[in-house]
Parts: structure tokens; C-alpha cells; sequence
């Protein structure tokens, strides 16, 4: 039986020959990165790894998806919930481009309104939609009950 | 036919300042000229949705589709409608969509005009979301303080009572930071203040505003003082609402602090405003409800595209 090659041994995941790697998810949100995604990459074939060592944040998530590129929209649908994310676009096992995520310009049916008055938690079939206030300091406001939300609140709400 | 034709009235923040002297120009045009308007709607038809109590902004809106010549259905509480058994608003909306040519409405779920206008096809104007906005209150409030001073540049205004949960505040404070120099004073309990949201929007585009708590801290150059209610019903906690529910009042013996300034309230008025002030000079909110009827006219008149 020939041995896996050392870097094999070490691998998780197996390369995928074409398609999309995101990396530097931050651990635990993996499966929210692909709920946000289902509609983009739906069909597709996944792999999955969660809270495995990052040599910079300690512990991240991993998500491959194979055959399929993501475009730049499509990408940073991700930038909420993985601001710090890499997504890799690999052709014939190898990297061809890539590049982090930023913020879209409304965030849609990720963050729920903090504001229990809001439409959005009160009537079916609307969907929490935000606009970036300030995406240094991270804040979000509702597009329709036009309240703010800051970083520790959205990531409660996420 | 301008740029307004089928957009909605949601919020006062979608408005730029030529939005806002486009709309207070007609409406002028349409209070100095009624005859010229009054069979401008003629065959249209409002529909004046209000799913939550209303006097003034309810009736002021029927009215002023009846002396453009036009007609009205509607409702006034749920009682009576399909929302009583379980309809979704979205449902409701979409039936009364192909019965009429311009929505009026009020509700009490916040963002609720916003998601009735991506719903339906005809023009919706917000008569009050909750505690988030009413546009035309607003609208009619700077045209009544365009009355009175002529521009609406360099005012020095003080915003008084519910800062917190008033929505006429939020909205009046948003539309009068697109003019220049003005100033502003909250007037309010602790408790009642100005939300981070407004503060924010106003520290953003370099609006002045100071804070008191007393009627006697009132600086002495103030144009207007926009008194306002503490209303119960926007309160989430009822022990929260005893607490601040008289903690203002504005009477005759105020006017040695209020001087020439004058006194405007959205109405309605519990305690925060004694009757004995109601025949003083300053007391102008009777003329400035009355505004609310060429105001609603205007939108109702660009939002259709018949002008």
C-alpha cells in the first residue's frame, strides 16, 4: 500500500481540483457561511472544517466548495459574519486569485433587528435588510425601522 | 409632472433639502389657491389605512383628498378588516392596492410603510410607523415654521418632552439639519433624551445641540419651542412612563423664559401644554395643524403625477 505523502498526512480536507476556498472563517460559523451561501452554491459539493489550528487567530473554519466560483457579490455576502475571510479560486489545483471580503452595501437576511417593534420580526416574509453606518467601528442600521445596531449587538444577533 | 410621481412618503431621511422646498413651494401655492386644486383629483381615489388610533393626521388626509375633488376609503382600527383574522399586512395591502391610487397609512410595527411601499404598486405616504417616522407631520412643521420666519436657515429650535420615543422630534431634527446654521435645544427629562441615532446624524453633518432639563435653562433667542407629548403608548416599560409622564409642563407663567419664541405641539396634548398658554402670541399649533391639510394635498397631488 504506497503511504500518503507527508503534507497529505497533515491535510484535513483534501484539495479541490477547481472551485472556491474560503478561508479564516472565524470558529464555529462555518454553517452559517454556507446557510448564507445555499442559494449561490446550491447543488455544489462541500467540505468542511471546523475549529482547526490558525497559525494568526488561533482556531478557524474552512469551507471548500468544489466547481464553483464565487463572485465578488456573492463573496461578500460572507463579510459579516468572516470579515477577515480569503476566498481562493482554484483552477487545475491551483490558487489563481485571491482576495479578502468587504462589507456589501445592505446586508439581507443575516443580522435579525435587535428593535422588537420592527417589521421584520413581526411579519412573514420579511426579511432583516441593513446599510452599512460606519464599517470601521461596525454598525448597522435597519432598513426599514432605521435603528442602529453596534458590533457586540449584531454579533448577538447574527 | 415631476420627479415625484410614484414615490412613496416613508421617511423624512429619503428627502433632500430640493425634495423638501419642491413639496413646501406647492404646498404654499395650493393654501393660496384652493379653487385652482379642487377638482385636480377628480376620480382618484385614497386609500387611508390607519391600523392604530388617529384624529388629526386621519381626517386631515380625507379631507384634503375631499377638496382636491377626489374620494376615500379605508379604515380606522382593525376592527372590521381581515387583520383580525390573521391576514398578513402584506395580504391586506395588496388587495387594497387595486382599489385605489394613492395608500395613507399608520401603523404601529416600525419600517412597516417601508415594507407596504415594496409591495404594492401605487404611492404610499407614511401617516406614522410606531415610534420610527411621520414624514408629513414634519413636512407640515417646517412649512408652518417657513410661515412664520419667512426661510428656514439659521433657526434656533428647541425640541421638548418625549425626545426619545417622539417621532415628530426625530424626524423634525433630521429635516431641519438639511438647512443651514440651525441650532438646536433639547429640552427633556434624563430619561426621555435624544436617541445615539439622532445625536449621531447631528454630530455627522456639524449641527449644534445642547441639552437642559428646566424651563428656566431655555437660552433667550430661541425661534421655536416644539412641544411634545410622553406618550404612554411608545413606553415598552409602564413603571419607565409614570416616572417621566409630568416631568414638563409649558404655561402662561413660562413665557418670562419661552419670550418671542414660538410654541408649536403635533398634537395631541395631555399636560405638557396648560390651556391658559392657547391665547398667548406664541401659541401657534392650531395654524400649524391646519397646515397639515395643503401639505397632505401637495404630496397627494405629486405622488399621483397629476402636477
Amino acid at each position: 500500500m504506497n503511504a500518503l505523502p507527508d503534507d497529505e498526512k497533515f491535510r484535513k480536507i483534501a484539495a479541490i481540483r477547481n472551485g472556491t476556498v474560503i478561508d479564516h472563517i472565524p470558529a464555529g460559523r462555518v454553517l452559517e457561511v454556507v446557510r448564507v451561501l445555499k442559494g449561490d452554491v446550491m447543488g455544489k459539493s462541500m467540505s468542511i472544517a471546523t475549529n482547526v489550528d490558525s497559525e494568526s487567530s488561533g482556531r478557524k473554519d474552512l469551507l471548500k466548495i468544489e466547481n464553483r466560483e464565487l463572485s465578488d457579490t456573492e463573496a461578500n455576502k460572507i463579510a459579516i459574519l468572516a470579515p477577515n475571510a480569503t476566498v481562493s479560486t482554484i483552477r487545475d489545483y491551483k490558487v489563481t486569485d485571491k482576495k479578502g471580503v468587504k462589507l456589501p452595501e445592505f446586508i439581507v437576511n443575516i443580522v435579525k433587528c435587535g428593535n422588537p417593534k420592527c417589521i421584520t420580526r413581526n411579519e412573514p416574509g420579511v426579511n432583516s435588510k441593513f446599510s452599512v453606518v460606519n464599517d470601521k467601528v461596525l454598525e448597522l442600521r435597519c432598513f426599514y425601522c432605521e435603528k442602529d445596531m453596534n458590533e457586540a449587538q449584531i454579533q448577538k444577533r447574527i | 409632472m415631476g420627479e415625484f410621481k410614484g414615490r412613496s412618503i416613508i421617511s423624512i431621511k429619503d428627502f433632500s433639502r430640493e425634495d423638501l422646498d419642491l413639496i413646501l413651494n406647492r404646498a404654499a401655492h395650493i393654501k393660496a389657491n384652493p379653487s385652482n386644486y379642487s377638482l385636480i383629483m377628480k376620480g382618484k381615489v385614497l386609500a387611508s389605512l390607519f391600523f392604530e388610533p388617529s384624529t388629526r393626521t386621519n381626517l386631515s388626509f380625507n379631507s384634503a383628498m375631499e377638496k382636491l375633488g377626489g374620494s376615500v376609503i379605508g379604515f380606522t382600527g382593525t376592527s372590521g378588516t381581515s387583520v383580525k383574522k390573521g391576514e398578513s399586512l402584506a395580504d391586506t395591502v395588496k388587495t387594497i392596492d387595486t382599489y385605489c391610487d394613492v395608500i395613507a397609512m399608520r401603523h404601529p410595527l416600525e419600517g412597516s410603510a417601508r415594507h407596504v411601499s415594496e409591495v404594492v404598486g401605487v404611492p404610499v405616504i407614511n401617516g406614522g410607523d410606531g415610534a420610527n417616522q411621520h414624514p408629513t407631520q414634519t413636512m407640515l412643521d417646517l412649512f408652518t415654521m417657513r410661515e412664520y420666519k419667512g426661510n428656514l436657515n439659521g433657526l434656533n429650535v428647541c425640541l421638548a418632552g418625549d425626545l426619545k420615543y417622539g417621532r415628530t422630534v426625530h424626524s423634525l431634527a433630521a429635516a431641519l439639519s438639511l438647512y443651514n446654521n440651525t441650532k438646536f435645544v433639547f429640552w427633556a427629562p434624563d430619561s426621555l433624551r435624544m436617541p445615539s441615532e439622532v445625536r449621531k446624524d447631528l454630530d455627522a453633518n456639524g449641527v449644534q445641540y445642547e441639552e437642559v432639563e428646566r424651563v428656566e435653562q431655555l437660552p433667550a433667542d430661541l425661534d421655536f419651542v416644539y412641544a411634545t407629548r410622553i406618550q404612554a403608548e411608545r413606553f415598552p416599560d409602564p413603571i419607565e412612563y409614570e416616572r417621566a409622564k409630568n416631568a414638563y409642563n409649558i404655561s402662561k407663567k413660562d413665557l418670562k423664559f419661552i419670550k418671542d419664541a414660538k410654541v408649536m405641539h403635533p398634537l395631541p396634548r395631555v399636560n405638557e401644554l396648560s390651556y391658559d398658554f392657547d391665547d398667548t402670541p406664541n401659541a401657534i399649533y392650531f395654524q400649524q395643524l391646519a397646515n397639515g391639510i395643503p401639505v397632505r394635498q401637495a404630496l397627494m397631488c405629486l405622488t399621483t403625477g397629476v402636477i
